[in-house]
């Protein structure tokens, strides 16, 4: 009995310091910001800190997708295949305002609808058996139900910028924008977790806005969001989320009434985003003729 | 009297997978009569093993027939009157001795308040009342042997087939089996037991069958063996090794 | 009929008993507990609102868990009798083949019914000591299960007479846990096509559909019940499947040498 608790004892503390031994190995990954340390290398070198990291990202990866499932009471998305598009699949859309949460791809649930399903009776067993709706206009349940998981999300992966996104767009709609400062917080925590995120930066920009209408703040992010986005490759970003924060930054100007850089980032804006519609609407409201603008060479964002 | 067990030209074959064909059990045929004690005996590998699990129906045979009490093997009612006892059976380490006898007991469709006197009867008869509650898995080898051969006095069969019955046991062991399978007989039980301890084999039994190489080679009564060789063990170690019946050359010379 | 279930009632009584016995319901038991409150520990560090992910913590836990430990019972129902040689005599005894095989599938489905039940029951009053409610789907929940292990009892006995015991549990895990992810990428692939639907339909009808059976998706996120036609279908087909199962294995070991 004696020798059997010793062995119990020894094997916890032997497991114990495995943790510590794995969590220490992992700190200088998860602790210090992206720019001052080569990750690649540490994770290169170090085996534990690549499995723990591995664990951190795809655990934050689970409750990300955990967070989508309690949105919609546990029904669950996936991307329609192009074939089920050309046969009319019903594609997710909102009923409630919430538009940002599925991306840019059209979703469809993973239980198909009656119409669209040959499975007799299977089909209408599973529409029951598994939480089911018509994702055509749909609601969405208690944001505030979803928001611990951003949190766990963050604190299991400091580097997952979609979380601190989101997370501070659903902080803000879940109630009602009387916790805005609450949602900036977090956006801010995201921004010094990782700092070279053009994504951070705008929805910053974005939030100091439109929600505190603090445009000088807005300028500064969306200035910066920009700047990395130069530093990018054309396939490093997503050129539609490019051009919004572009257009906000024109915007902010105008609203700060700065006539001289609304019209310079316009211009800027314009090689870029050709068809920009804010960009043409500074020209047109100072009535200015639209610039004849060269081809931007390599990334457009460079040619910023 | 009837026979209790009767085999007739039983063949049993096994086929490996990329071998050839194996006969374990080559044309057996034997009876045995109801109230007899019968010991089966053969090296390592003669066929023993196969044969009994051919009697209890656990091995379909090849060809043949067996019949226990006249009834062929396949009719789960043939084993209605049987007792069987396998080789080293490893009783769940979950269960109690008791438990495992009242699992056999319902098994057998002995009714509850039967099994409950008949579980502690025997158990005090194999020496285990006092393990009646511990868990298998605390008996040692020898005990399990013993809750064995309870499982196999169960149902009160008018069969025993024991397959290495003494296997396990100590001296203190042997002897109260000894005691325990003449009562059996007494009662008019008829027993059917293989075994390697030629010297039980010797004081138990009424007619001993020896199977060589899936065939029979002897099939004698005691009273035939007994004072006509030097032991059993000289009988059968020569037979096995050589093929000379002692009791032929005997009856060869007296002629 | 009475002898059949004379005898399923012992072999059942007795692998509950061994059931019980064994340490690894308890082993699941504390991690079910560990799972639950580890995720109501996080309200420690200041995250509040973490009903609903407790809840599914616990539920999840608790369904995986209960598969795990049904396929394992299962699974060792007739190779731990084969391999400690007991199941001599019992075959010994005057039953059939078919009734052992019976008896052995009430007494794997009635033991991992009751591991299923011992942690849901610890999952709820945890939850209700959290003061996390949860509703009436959950009854539906417990019930279905129920008819979820026949097919798995069924199922993974039957696999154990065709193969060794460590790829029949390996295959009946496989196929308990992924029939859903096989009926989403099936649903996913098949464009459709009216001539090709019925045989289409029949196949998929042949896919193994445990995961129709898990209601707790619904009991999470506080879903209604379920239309009463729905489970009473779903009854009759965890009966059915897991007898055609224990039938496709007793064609074989009505025969099987031992």
């Amino acid at each position: 009995m004696y020798n059997r608790t010793v062995l119990h004892v020894t094997m916890i503390a032997a497991l114990l310091f495995l943790c510590g031994f794995s969590a220490r190995q992992a700190l200088p990954t998860a602790l210090q910001q992206p720019e001052k340390i080569d990750t690649q290398e540490v994770y290169e070198n170090k085996p534990a800190a690549s499995l723990v990291g591995e664990f951190r990202t795809t655990l934050a990866s689970y409750l990300f997708g955990k967070a989508h499932e309690y949105l919609h009471g546990g029904v669950i998305f996936r991307a329609a295949t192009d074939a089920e598009l050309e046969r009319g699949v019903r594609t997710a859309s909102h009923g409630d305002g919430m538009q940002e949460h599925h991306g840019a791809v059209p979703q469809t649930s993973v239980v198909p609808e009656p119409e669209r399903d040959f499975r007799f009776p299977w089909g209408w067993i599973e529409r029951n058996t598994q939480p089911y709706m018509d994702i055509r206009s749909h609601g969405h349940r208690d944001l505030a139900e979803a928001l611990p998981l951003f949190r766990m999300m963050t604190w299991s992966d400091p580097h997952f910028v979609e979380a601190y996104s989101m997370g501070a767009y659903l902080i803000f709609c879940a109630h009602n924008g009387k916790r805005k400062d609450e949602a900036m917080d977090f956006l801010q925590e995201g921004i010094r977790n990782n700092p070279n995120s053009y994504v951070l930066h705008g929805d910053a920009a974005q939030f100091y806005s439109q929600y505190y209408r603090d445009y000088e703040r807005s300028i500064q992010h969306g200035v910066r969001a920009i700047e990395i986005l130069q530093g990018l490759p054309q396939d490093a970003y997503d050129p539609t989320q490019a051009e919004q924060i572009l257009n906000r930054l024109v915007l902010a100007y105008r609203l700060k009434k700065d006539r001289e850089n609304e019209i310079a980032w316009a211009r800027r804006g314009l090689q870029m985003f050709p068809l920009s519609p804010v960009c043409r609407n500074t020209f047109r409201r100072y009535g200015i003729p639209l610039p004849r603008l060269a081809p931007a060479p390599g990334s457009p964002a460079g040619a910023l | 009297m009837g026979y209790a067990i009767e085999v007739e030209d039983l063949v049993i074959q096994y086929t490996r997978s990329g071998q050839e064909t194996f006969r374990a059990v080559d044309g057996l045929s034997f009876r045995v009569q109801e109230g007899e004690i019968v010991g089966f005996l053969g090296v390592n590998g003669a066929g023993k093993t196969s044969t009994i699990k051919a009697l209890m129906g656990f091995q379909p045979p090849h060809s043949g027939q067996i019949r226990l009490f006249g009834a062929p093997v396949d009719l789960a009612t043939s084993r209605e009157q049987v007792g069987f006892l396998p080789e080293t059976a490893l009783y769940s380490p979950y269960l109690t001795p008791a438990e495992t006898l009242h699992l056999h007991g319902a098994l057998h469709g002995i009714e509850p308040a039967t099994r409950e006197r008949r579980v502690m009867e025997l158990l005090a008869q194999v020496g285990l009342a006092e393990k009646a509650r511990t868990l298998n898995r605390a008996l040692s080898k020898g005990m399990l042997q013993r809750v064995g051969i309870a499982q196999a006095l169960l149902s009160r069969p008018r069969l025993l087939i024991l397959d290495e019955v003494s296997s396990g046991l100590d001296p203190i062991g042997r002897r109260d089996l000894r005691r325990l399978l003449k009562e059996e007989q007494h009662r008019g039980c008829t027993i059917f037991f293989s075994s390697h301890q030629l010297s039980e084999v010797e004081t138990i039994c009424d007619r001993i069958l020896i199977l060589h190489q899936g065939r029979l080679i002897a099939e004698r009564a005691m009273l035939e063996i007994m004072g006509r060789v030097p032991s059993l063990e000289d009988y059968f170690v020569t037979l096995v090794e050589t093929g000379q019946d002692l009791l032929d050359q005997r009856e060869e010379v007296r002629l | 009929m009475n002898r059949t279930w004379q005898i399923a009632h012992a072999m059942t009584v007795a692998s509950l008993l061994e059931t019980v016995r064994r340490r690894e319901l308890y082993v699941l038991l504390i991690l079910v507990v560990v799972m639950t409150v580890a995720a109501r520990a996080f309200t420690v560090f200041g995250v509040t609102g973490l009903e609903m992910f407790v809840k599914d913590m616990a539920f999840t836990g608790v369904g995986m868990f209960s598969t795990i430990i049904g396929v394992l019972i299962a699974a060792r129902q007739l190779p731990e009798e084969i391999q400690r040689r007991t199941i001599y005599p019992m075959l010994a005894r005057p039953i059939t083949r078919w009734q052992f095989l019976v008896a052995k599938f009430l007494a794997a489905w009635s033991s991992a019914y009751l591991c299923f039940l011992v942690l849901n029951l610890a999952a709820l009053l945890l939850l209700l000591a959290l003061r996390i409610p949860v509703r009436l789907i959950f009854v539906q929940h417990l019930v279905l299960k129920a008819f979820a292990f026949s097919w798995l009892s069924g199922f993974t006995i039957c696999l154990t007479i065709y193969m060794s015991p460590g790829a029949a549990a390996t295959v009946a895990m496989l196929l308990s846990f992924g029939s859903g992810v096989f009926a989403r990428a099936f649903t996913m692939t098949y464009v459709g096509h009216p001539l090709l639907n019925i045989p289409v339909n029949i196949v998929y009808a042949l896919l193994p559909h445990y995961s129709l059976f898990d209601l707790t998706a619904k009991v999470v996120y506080d879903w209604d019940p379920i239309h009463p036609a729905v489970m009473l279908f779903l009854m009759l087909y965890g009966v059915g499947i897991g007898l055609f199962w224990l039938y496709v294995g007793w064609r074989r070991f009505q025969t099987q040498p031992i």
